[in-house]
């Protein structure tokens, strides 16, 4: 009994993994909404289309798919690769951000119409990259094997800048220790910084 | 105990089994009220100037003749989205004519007396 409890559950696991979605990209931003939350998209004389609230200009727009892309809802991920960076947004969060890019720096903004957490995860490397976030409702930051340097004040002078002044949980991983390096002169502190936020060493190795 | 959980989780599977079912087809519905569904297998779509092509071009929709999209477990091809239902059913009840007792009669009575016709009541002389 207990063996087949174990296989239901893993089954479980399995199914909650894919579902279909369609994703639409935006330069090195994916936005990935599950088909069956899509409903009715809207298209508007030829220049816009919107998906659960969430308004693209078609000339932003460099490609669309239906397929098998896992989402979890409320999650973004930044995965760093040299002098990119490549971001995904659930689409259930997607009208409440404002993202944008720059080679391997991010920049997110939180609406102040959020008011479900998300937790954004952050992996890969760069050494000339960074993470901007600006919000006013609580979120989580994971840290998944993220080796990151920032050499440019792109969005900012830190490699991980968080200006929000809610709890911000930061979960660093178990797998390879995440680094995160920045210029002495660029320690960024928030603006109003939560109890539990940890202070960002000036240099870490 | 475990059976219980048993059960609970062959609940949660069938719940989850229908959710993630795909949706076969992605319908566009035009300005002109013309609806269009493409299979959403390896699906596609790409803007190229003033079209949005579907896988390569195998079909093309113009950017401005499109109103909506959406997944539908239907090919609506073909269906005539303008269609007024409601006005439909006006139509039909003002042909069906009832006797008191509720009797359907095959068209507009000719004797007289009191009969029912689109929810009102009307007396023939």
């Amino acid at each position: 009994m207990k063996k087949i409890a174990t296989l239901m559950a893993a089954v479980l696991v399995t199914m909650t993994a894919a579902a279909q979605t369609l994703s639409i990209q935006t330069g090195q931003v994916t936005w990935l909404f599950p088909a069956n939350q899509a409903g009715e998209m809207t298209w508007t004389d030829g220049e816009t289309l919107t998906v659960m609230n969430k308004t693209f200009s078609v000339s932003d727009i460099t490609a669309m798919t239906v397929d098998q892309t896992q989402v979890t809802d409320g999650t973004v991920g930044v995965s760093y690769d040299g002098t990119t960076a490549n971001v995904t947004v659930a689409g259930n969060v997607a009208q409440y951000l404002t993202v944008e890019t720059s080679g391997a720096h991010v920049s997110i903004v939180q609406s102040e119409d959020l008011a479900e957490e998300i937790t954004y995860t952050l992996a890969g490397t760069s050494t000339d990259g960074g993470f901007y976030m600006e919000g006013s409702y609580k979120a989580t930051i994971e840290l998944n094997g993220l080796t990151l340097t920032n050499q440019s004040a792109t969005y900012s002078g830190a490699a991980i800048h968080i200006q929000d002044g809610k709890r911000i949980k930061v979960k660093p991983s178990q797998a390879p220790p995440t680094r995160w390096l920045m210029p002495p002169r660029a320690l960024k502190r928030a603006a109003s910084t939560s109890r539990d936020m940890p202070s960002l060493p000036r240099r870490v190795r | 105990m475990m059976k219980r959980l048993l059960l609970i989780l062959m609940t949660v599977a069938g719940v989850l089994t229908a959710q993630a079912d795909d949706y076969p087809y992605l319908t566009f519905e035009t300005s002109d009220g013309t609806v269009q569904s493409v299979s959403t297998t390896s699906l596609k779509l790409e803007i190229s100037g003033d079209k949005l092509l579907v896988n390569d071009g195998a079909q093309s929709f113009t950017l401005t003749d499109l109103k909506k999209m959406y997944f539908s477990t239907n090919d609506a091809t073909g269906i005539d989205e303008n269609v007024n239902v409601n006005a439909q059913h006006s139509t039909l009840d003002a042909q069906l004519w009832f006797t008191i007792d509720g009797r359907m009669l095959s068209g507009k009575p000719t004797k007289k007396g009191i009969y029912i016709n689109n929810g009102r009541k009307v007396i023939i002389k």
